[in-house]
């Protein structure tokens, strides 16, 4: 009978022949399904950082704070651009009562945060309540090592 | 319960002092406050941010002349009556103040706190920062952009939330 003679020897079912790839392409779909999941995550916080950006530029009437200006919000969003590599997103964005826009990363042990200022400097920095902070100025075309900089607070 | 100090029907008595026949006081104690308005996004885990501040000169109201809530007062926010509940009141002790600190590139600085008051706030104050370098009126040359975000740690890490914002929806 076809029934028995395909499964005769029960020890075939169990060859590495049989199982690798079925526990590959049960891993595969594993994988598939949390990088959608995590794809559609960081699309979700990106897209709501670039709203926030949008709804920031708009003059507070209340605290007379200035509005973010082109040169600010420019370098945020090719920053927002270069940290989506690494699957990161702010977890606040807020606008500088001195003019420009702030990127908040809060780490487990540190606060971070990257400053978009109106005059076209920009700083990266992290501190925590009782240490010294670390701060680094960066240019637009630095943004690379404002990421790597951010990267290493993470930690 | 602070945030009901703010309704209509309770402004009568939470009116800030003016500055009708009172004269600015140079003289700061130790132990006196400064109180800051903050935005619920600069708030987190009732811990204040550094975006609560600004350079150069950040208003605070002096605790000698003034209530807590009176940093929402529309009198002490140039006439604007705030949303209620959106905005907060950090507070900071005199003594507590980061002064001097050095900035990275070995310079000392100094903060210090200047009487101003305004027509119908008179607790109002500025807080500033110079060099120690500085001639006594370069207190508001703009520092660094580094120099500028250590300033605002700082301050940031010596306030505490004395009336807590609404909290804000997390981008």
């Amino acid at each position: 009978m076809t029934y028995q003679t395909q499964f005769a020897d029960p020890n075939d079912m169990l060859s590495s022949e049989t199982v690798i790839p079925i526990y590959q392409n049960l891993c595969l779909d594993r994988m598939r399904s949390e990088y959608r999941s995590q794809f559609a995550r960081r699309k979700r916080q990106l897209e709501s950082c670039r709203l926030a950006l949008m709804a920031l530029t708009t003059a507070d009437e209340i605290s007379a704070t200035p509005q973010p200006n082109l040169a600010a919000t420019t370098t945020a969003l090719k920053f927002l651009e270069a940290i989506a590599k690494y699957d990161s997103a702010p977890d606040r964005v807020v606008i500088n009562l001195d003019g420009g826009l702030t990127f908040y990363f809060f780490f487990s042990r540190r606060t971070a945060f990257v400053q978009f200022l109106n005059d076209n400097t920009n700083v990266v920095a992290a501190y925590a309540k009782n240490d010294q902070p670390d701060i680094q100025e960066f240019a637009p075309t630095e943004i690379d090592g404002a990421v790597a900089f951010l990267e290493r607070q993470r930690g | 319960m602070v945030r009901s100090l703010f309704s209509k029907d309770s402004v009568a008595e939470t009116v800030p002092l003016n500055s009708t026949n009172r004269a600015p006081i140079a003289a700061f104690g130790a132990d006196e406050l400064l109180y800051r308005r903050v935005r619920g996004d600069d708030v987190r885990n009732n811990e204040v941010l550094p975006t609560a501040f600004e350079w150069p000169a950040p208003s605070v109201l002096r605790s000698s002349f003034a209530e807590p809530h009176h940093a929402l007062h529309a009198n002490c926010c140039d006439g604007k009556q705030l949303p209620a509940g959106e905005w907060g009141v950090a507070e900071m002790k005199i003594a507590n103040l980061p002064t001097p600190f050095q900035s990275g590139n070995s310079k000392t600085f100094h903060f210090f706190i200047s009487h101003k008051p305004t027509a119908l706030c008179y607790s109002h104050c500025e807080l500033l920062c110079r060099s120690q370098e500085d001639p006594a009126d370069a207190e508001k040359v703009r520092p660094s952009t580094a120099l500028r975000a250590l300033y605002m740690i700082e301050l940031a890490r010596r306030s505490a939330v004395r009336i807590t914002p609404a909290p804000i929806a997390v981008v």
